[in-house]
């Protein structure tokens, strides 16, 4: 049996079934195929309302000094939708005609983004899936959440909305929220802005009864039908006999007041997250200093934060793109020495990277992607087998992504050995990514060598000579014995020389060598100290 | 502020304060006697300046920074003058494996600051035992900051510079002046400029077993005396010591010129 509902789609439950919803006469317990969602398995929903959704959607990228204004309406009849703080300092209220606005200060007026306000709804599921496995988006401005089973792991209730509040604040939304036993008193509880926190399904019709019909969204046939017949509260709504409003309103509204009061199931359909993450942030007015653009990635850090707690995942590559006014894209890349979640970290070295940035042309959007998700991992255990302190561990992988996010990936190295005879290819650089800093030798079979210097200079640099005696800073005194060194034919880097240790006329001690073959120059190699 | 809160503060020195903390062996005994606290300091900035590059400054440290390596300290290098050759590294008994080298060649603007930000951050880093640092000039102001920021970490900054900077004021607690001013060419004198917890003119002498050539001896420029006795305004002098260097020896000689409080200069040779 398949109820029809024209006011909403009828969601899929956790199963990919469409759910059935008796029209009337449901009696609790008698259906148990929704069990894990009816009230009657004692489920808590949170709803979160976002009051100033639309326009914060569209500003909060950025940190606000201007007044802002979301407006509704064509030509002159436009009127202010939302106004944000600083708009409503200046004494402009949403429903005040846009002249009135512009009259009482200087505002920037927006306009209202549909698509940008559904993937961000979107995204704030996707973040809220930190806190309950069970999300839903309630279009167009809310979600709820199943909170029952979390409410151990974060300590209680406080914990949990704190915890939310405390998220909501670093994304950029003001919230709204309510708690009750179904999810549509938690919407509608959220909506009037109680902050209520229902536990038990008896104490609901006391919480609901004084709330506005309006709450409920209805269609407005059927509202002006019900305040034409002098019903303007749920309470009222609730009083009126069944079959009346049935035959009068369709059996929509009836069913609605089941679910709401927990008399029929109200599955919905379990948001599941994506592969990976892929966000996108326009800007109200373009940005063309590097700084400025923080606020908006904090904003997407937040998310992906949020996301990857979710997924209990990690990760240690983010994709950044700055889109310009003309469309012109700016790529770069932070890379995490360890994967991890850690916010702060991953905004420090974005904030590094746009410190060193020269934009070449105004931002508009900034984006972020990450495919690299490591599910399964947390950043306690994702070390387990290593011999060294993790702590340290840890200390050093903060230290060494600063320090690449600032000074390019490649300047923070360390040194190898490798076996070889020529000078030059007995030592290599080692990065941090390598991954083998723990093979290394710690000491070498010295072997048949002469003396090594400390120093090795990079490009060996060519000596001048007096009567076929070498020259630094005045003549050279050389040590009798040599070294000689002749390998590496076999890769095309042959050398052949004679290694000579030198002193200058200052006392700084020299490695020079002769080459063996062509105009048997002499170079300098290496400075011992 | 009152004189209470300004004595509080981590970046004053009180004189006739000697450090309490253990130094940190140097390898060489007598450089130990004479450096305060036994031993090089383990946080903090010291300052080597030699006359010339590549007359030994970094086999005085060596020894030490080994050790450190050896207890899983980082050791980072910042912005060497040279490749540091790692078979000598570890000829000298140095940890590969916690040697870190800043190399910031391919960045051209900026490169002063980003080297003072950079070996700020080794400073800072809680787990590195040493920082090494190759610069010229740098500001009074930015020594300052980077002996605040070597004490906040607790790491011992080693900043090796050009002997003419002696003259320049500097907040480092100790300062050791390096030259091969002796009669022989691998013979080098170590003059400790500045040291807190001991007063000036301790001098010692660093020999090395390596081979060494002779040649005519060379006496310090007028300009080098100048450079020590101006230091600070404090009491200075150069100790000079012109004996006959063995055969296939480097000595180093060190003298304490500077110090800020404590008591007795102290003379004292060292062999490699």
């Amino acid at each position: 049996m398949r109820a029809s509902n024209p006011c909403e789609p009828l969601p899929r439950d956790f199963h990919g079934r469409r759910a059935t919803l008796p029209a009337t006469g449901y009696i609790p317990g008698q259906e148990n195929v929704h069990s894990a969602n009816a009230s009657t398995a004692g489920a808590l929903w949170l709803h979160l309302h976002l009051p100033q959704f639309p326009l914060e959607v569209l500003t909060r990228g950025v940190a606000t000094q201007r007044a802002c204004v979301l407006t509704a309406g064509e030509g002159s009849r436009r009127k202010v939708l939302l106004a944000n703080t600083r708009a409503a300092a200046l004494g402009i209220r949403p429903g005040m005609p846009l002249g009135a606005a512009h009259a009482l200060g200087e505002v920037t007026v927006l306009a209202r983004n549909e698509r940008a306000e559904h993937q961000a709804l979107d995204k704030l599921c996707l973040w809220a899936l930190q806190l309950s496995p069970q999300v839903s988006p309630v279009p167009p401005d809310g979600l709820v959440l199943e909170i029952k089973g979390s409410l151990r792991l974060f300590k209680g209730m406080d914990g949990l909305l704190s915890h939310l509040r405390h998220g909501l604040r670093g994304l950029g939304y003001r919230l709204q929220h309510a708690v009750a036993p179904t999810p549509m008193a938690a919407t509608l509880l959220a909506r009037s802005n109680s902050r209520a926190i229902v536990l038990a399904e008896q104490d609901l019709m006391q919480h609901l009864s004084p709330l506005p019909i309006e709450t409920l969204r209805l269609e407005a046939r059927h509202s002006e039908a019900l305040a034409s017949i002098g019903v303007r509260r749920i309470g009222d709504c609730r009083r009126l006999p069944r079959d009346g409003l049935a035959r009068r309103f369709s059996p929509v509204l009836n069913d609605m007041l089941d679910r709401l009061f927990g008399r029929a199931p109200d599955p919905r359909p379990a948001f599941s997250a994506p592969r990976c993450f892929e966000a996108t942030l326009d800007l109200p007015w373009e940005l063309d200093n590097a700084q400025a653009l923080v606020v908006a990635g904090e904003r997407l850090l937040h998310e992906l934060v949020g996301y990857l707690r979710g997924n209990a995942a990690l990760t240690h590559h983010l994709r950044w793109r700055l889109i310009g006014r003309d469309n012109s894209h700016t790529s770069f890349e932070v890379g995490l020495t360890r994967p991890g979640r850690d916010f702060d970290h991953m905004c420090l070295l974005l904030r590094e990277t746009l410190m060193r940035m020269n934009l070449k042309a105004p931002v508009r959007a900034i984006e972020l992607y990450v495919d690299d998700i490591m599910r399964g991992m947390s950043p306690s255990t994702s070390d387990l087998f290593l011999g060294r302190n993790q702590q340290d561990e840890e200390a050093y992988a903060v230290f060494a992504d600063r320090f690449r996010s600032r000074c390019g990936t490649r300047a923070l190295r360390g040194l190898g050995l490798k076996s070889d005879h020529r000078p030059e290819h007995a030592w290599c650089w080692r990065y941090p990514d390598d991954g083998k800093r723990r093979s290394l030798p710690r000491a070498v079979d010295p072997g048949p060598f002469g003396a090594r210097p400390l120093w090795l200079v990079k490009h060996p640099m060519t000596l001048t000579t007096r009567h076929g005696h070498p020259e630094f800073d005045g003549p050279l005194q050389l040590v009798p014995e040599r070294e000689r060194i002749d390998a590496g034919w076999w890769d095309g880097h042959a050398i052949a020389r004679d290694y000579f240790i030198a002193t200058t006329t200052k006392g700084s001690r020299l490695w020079i060598y002769e080459e063996l073959d062509g105009e048997r120059r002499w170079r300098l190699h290496g400075v011992f100290e | 502020m009152n004189l209470q809160d300004l004595m509080r503060r981590a970046d004053v020195w009180r004189a006739g304060e000697i450090p309490s903390a253990a130094g940190l062996s140097t390898g060489f005994e007598a450089l130990d006697g004479t450096l305060p606290g036994g031993g090089w300091p383990r946080s903090g900035l010291t300052e080597i300046l030699s006359a010339t590059p590549g007359i030994g400054a970094l086999r005085l440290v060596l020894p030490a920074l080994a050790r450190l390596s050896h207890g899983g300290q980082w050791i980072i290098w910042v912005c060497p003058p040279h490749i540091p050759y790692s078979p000598a590294l570890i000829e000298y008994g140095m940890d590969l494996a916690q040697v870190l080298i800043v190399d910031l060649s391919d960045q051209p603007n900026a490169l002063k600051e980003q080297t003072l930000w950079a070996y700020e951050q080794a400073l800072r880093f809680p787990d590195c035992g040493a920082a090494l640092l190759w610069i010229e000039d740098v500001a009074d102001l930015h020594l300052r900051r980077l002996q605040l920021a070597a004490k906040a970490g607790r790491t011992w900054g080693i900043v090796f510079r050009p002997e003419r900077f002696g003259t320049h004021p500097s907040p480092a607690p100790l300062r050791l002046g390096l030259a091969r001013i002796s009669h022989h060419p691998s013979t080098a004198d170590v003059d400790l400029l500045a040291v807190t917890g001991r007063t000036p003119s301790s001098r010692f002498d660093v020999a090395s077993t390596t081979p060494s050539p002779s040649a005519g001896p060379c006496a310090p420029s007028q300009r080098h005396l100048d450079a020590l006795a101006t230091n600070g305004g404090e009491k200075c002098g150069l100790a000079r010591e012109t004996e006959a260097a063995e055969e296939q020896r480097d000595v180093l000689q060190v003298t304490v010129l500077k110090a800020r409080g404590g008591q007795g200069g102290t003379r004292c040779r060292i062999e490699l």
